[in-house]
């Protein structure tokens, strides 16, 4: 399948996460070592990049909350979203909790009939 | 039949877990103007009339010199197509269209922000365009035929007009995708030899101006790490005149291409008449097994091949406004964006940004106001588009006759949403499978003539003559419901000539599987192993089920290594899984779960083992019970947190575990080896003496080329 597309889609979401990421070498390297991954994996391994890279940004979007600054945690939260939902339509991820409209992918993923 | 054999789901419904659908025909609106409505065609590109019926593809374009034979198979499988014939690429997809449009758009650029007006570029203006920087190429850059340059170009005007130019000089052309790093640019530049960069300041994605010339610097120092010299970085500005970058121009080295292009106004480049079987650009695919394959596809076999796909599949014609909704950074933008369309003389749109960019509501936009008539996306951007904005398409009014999906299988029910709500119900829709490799699609229907089936992409194309093999290259015939690997038994003009500059690895990926005999100059030994599993359905019309590098083959039923991860995972004291293949005398394979629990829970070992072997058989079935089910303390893991499956692999099956010295955690692998090595022994379950075959599947696992 021509699935590298995928890849290139990843790359671009975890390049807006190095521009809203804290400024500190720890998250930037956490960002940069799963950029790398996923330029060099096979096309599967972007679930493994995305299900790491959604919970780190998570964690800043708290940060962030916890500090105050209510323009980065909105940055954050968009970015946490961007890869949450990319990889969820991606079937890259597997949906959280309640299955809502259009959530086939869960279904799929997890072996029942649509 | 048993009770419990009914009640196994086949090999395609574990690996899809969709049903056979229903056929959906095309409205007599589409078949009336349809370019395929010609039944005949199918016996014209039998395989009785190979590979002479290919000519009707090559006739599609203008060529300097005919050729003198369509298929030379003298060098296996390096096949050469349409050997003595001559053409250039560019002449194709620009000159020969200004005598009847050269005041229609060619390409029809949309910005990302919506403030900034939308440029049509005319057949006329493209061809200026391309013979200004060929000139610049040649002139000031002076690269010269047969020249690898690299660019690192998102989706702007420029980077088509860098590749026809290219193509006008007879110089191949690399693309990077412009969300690839500095240093992966690099790579690929010194894999190419490159001795030119062309870039860009900035592009716009999400609503942000993004500096995009960082990357070059990176790009150029890991070339020259690896011994490739970059001379000349060309910059294009996103912004004439304005520079968007904070990276300084490094004198004498970077140059800003709308600064020097004065210089060449109203040049004109003759263009180089190149052999049919003249590398026209290389398009590299990541591997984890090496470094990246830079695919070479061929000037006048890639080219014939979109051009006859571009106009039986996606129906072409000059006066449509084309959108394929990808990046030119693939293959699909380079076949389905650039020289299929512009082969075809039709106008092709290009957007630059996010394709839910200021809101889900903005692809419809586009289609209503260009009038576009012809739609081509990838399954992953219509769950995007369903997602965030379900009711979107019918505030708009715009018309599709044909979309395309493309990159992945589509589930039914998202293609019913596709044909239902963006196709307004009127749209035909065709699904295809194909790969890099390929140069254009594999497996389609032939909208007007075939029916489609949603979650198949069906029969192969003109000319493609697909077969699945088992393991052991035994033909799997058609409504088995058996799965194995998809492969094409014939050559044909759109596959790749080699990859650059590593022809023992093209043939040993796509050919030494199935190959016959390797002293054969007849094609029929050949089959091109594409690397997907897919099942054919009685019908004739294939359904693809993913990467066979995912999958482990027990006693013929093909179990995906995410389906068994994902039941293992339903385990609620499951932190981690790992699926892995064990070399088993009577199933051939027999699956073995490493599973490490959650912290803080004490594992009780037999209850664990019957929870997973539970989820297992509930999720996806009986066959696919594991042999054994360890419970470790962690995965032996890369420094990025990535488990190393083949390292695991290794210790089932009593082989070597290589080197492990890059692991975060390699003190793990001799306590896990120890434990489970002794359980196994204890169980009864000694080493068996392995092939050299099985050793290199074992190292190879999970690392898919």
């Amino acid at each position: 399948m021509t699935t590298e597309y995928l890849r290139g889609e990843v790359l671009l979401l975890l390049e807006w996460a190095q521009r809203v990421a804290p400024c500190c070498r720890g998250a930037e390297n956490a960002v940069t070592a799963l950029s790398r991954e996923a330029q060099s994996g096979p096309v599967d391994d972007l679930s493994w990049v995305l299900e790491r890279a959604v919970p780190i940004v998570e964690a800043w979007c708290w940060d962030s909350l916890a500090a105050g600054d209510a323009a980065v945690f909105r940055r954050r939260c968009q970015v946490a979203a961007a890869l949450y939902d990319f990889g969820i339509c991606s079937n890259l991820l597997a949906r959280r909790g309640a299955e809502s409209p259009g959530a086939s992918s869960t279904i799929w993923r997890n072996g029942a009939w649509p | 039949m048993t009770t419990e054999s009914v009640q196994q789901p086949s090999e395609a419904q574990i690996a899809v877990h969709w049903r056979e659908e229903e056929y959906f025909y095309p409205p007599a609106s589409f078949i009336a103007q349809a370019n395929g409505t010609d039944p005949g065609l199918f016996d014209r590109f039998s395989l009785e009339n190979f590979p002479e019926c290919f000519k009707e593809y090559a006739d599609l374009l203008d060529w300097d010199a005919y050729w003198h034979t369509t298929l030379d198979t003298s060098n296996p499988p390096f096949w050469k197509w349409f050997v003595g014939g001559r053409l250039n690429a560019c002449v194709n997809c620009v000159d020969r269209h200004l005598p009847s449009r050269a005041n229609q758009a060619a390409l029809i650029w949309v910005p990302e922000p919506e403030t900034e007006a939308t440029a049509a570029i005319t057949y006329r203006e493209l061809w200026r365009r391309v013979n200004e920087f060929a000139a610049l190429l040649k002139g000031f850059a002076g690269v010269e035929t047969g020249d690898r340059v690299t660019f690192h170009l998102p989706m702007v005007p420029e980077l088509p007009v860098s590749m026809l130019a290219c193509a006008r000089l007879g110089v191949i052309h690399s693309e990077v995708f412009g969300g690839f790093s500095g240093p992966a640019c690099g790579g690929r530049i010194a894999d190419s030899g490159s001795k030119i960069l062309v870039t860009i300041d900035g592009y716009y994605r999400g609503g942000e101006l993004i500096d995009h010339k960082a990357k070059a610097d990176e790009a150029v120092a890991t070339a020259r790490e690896q011994g490739v010299e970059i001379e000349k970085v060309l910059v294009w500005r996103r912004h004439p005149g304005v520079y968007s970058s904070k990276t300084p121009m490094v004198e004498g080295r970077d140059f800003f291409v709308d600064e020097i292009l004065p210089e060449y106004r109203d040049a004109l480049v003759d263009p180089v008449s190149m052999p049919a079987e003249a590398p026209l650009f290389l398009m590299y695919t990541s591997g984890t097994t090496g470094k990246p394959k830079g695919c070479q596809h061929s000037t006048g076999g890639y080219l014939a091949y979109v051009a006859g796909t571009s106009k039986y599949y996606q129906d072409i014609h000059p006066d449509d406004t084309y959108w394929c909704f990808a990046d030119i950074g693939w293959i699909t933008g380079h076949s389905y964006i650039v020289y299929g369309p512009l082969s075809l003389g039709t106008t092709s749109v290009m957007y630059e940004g996010a394709p839910t960019y200021p809101d889900p509501g903005r692809p419809w936009r586009i289609a209503e106001r260009l009038g576009v008539t012809t739609f081509h996306t990838a399954p992953t951007t219509i769950r995007m588009l369903r997602k965030l904005g379900p009711d979107e398409p019918a505030k708009y009014d715009y018309r599709f006759k044909h979309m395309t999906t493309v990159g992945e299988p589509i589930e039914p029910e998202v293609w019913r949403w596709y044909h239902q709500v963006v196709g307004k119900g009127q749209a035909v829709i065709v699904d295809t499978w194909w790969q890099t490799e390929n140069g254009g699609f594999l497996g389609s229907t032939m909208p007007a003539l075939q029916p489609m089936k949603p979650g198949s992409c069906g029969p192969g194309v003109l000319g493609i003559h697909p077969v699945i093999y088992d393991e052991n290259g035994e033909e799997v015939p058609a409504g088995s419901g058996k799965a194995g690997n998809i492969c094409i038994r014939n050559p044909w003009p759109g596959i790749f000539e080699t990859i650059w500059g590593q022809p023992e690895r093209f043939v040993q990926t796509y050919y030494a599987k199935y190959n016959r005999d390797p002293k054969s100059t007849d094609w029929l030994d050949w089959p091109y192993l594409a690397g997907d599993g897919a099942v054919q359905a009685a019908d004739g019309y294939f359904r693809i089920l993913g990467r066979v590098d995912d999958v482990i083959n027990v006693a013929g039923h093909r179990l995906g290594t995410k389906e068994l991860e994902s039941a293992t995972l339903t385990v609620e004291e499951i932190a981690e899984a790992a699926a892995v293949p064990v070399i088993d005398e009577l199933r051939g394979r027999a699956v073995e779960m490493y599973v490490a629990l959650k912290p803080g829970l004490t594992p009780a070992v037999d209850e664990i083992e019957a929870k997973v072997t539970a989820a297992i058989e509930r999720e996806i079935g009986k066959i696919a019970r594991p042999k054994n089910v360890w419970i470790v303390p962690d995965m032996p893991k890369t420094r990025s947190g990535k488990i190393m499956r083949r390292v695991i692999a290794a210790v089932s099956n009593f082989t070597d575990i290589g080197d492990v010295t890059t692991l975060a955690n390699p003190e793990i692998v001799e306590s896990i080896q120890h434990k489970v090595q002794a359980a196994k022994l204890e169980r009864g379950q000694s080493p068996i003496e392995l092939t050299p075959e099985q050793i290199a599947e074992i190292q190879a696992f999970g690392s898919v080329e």
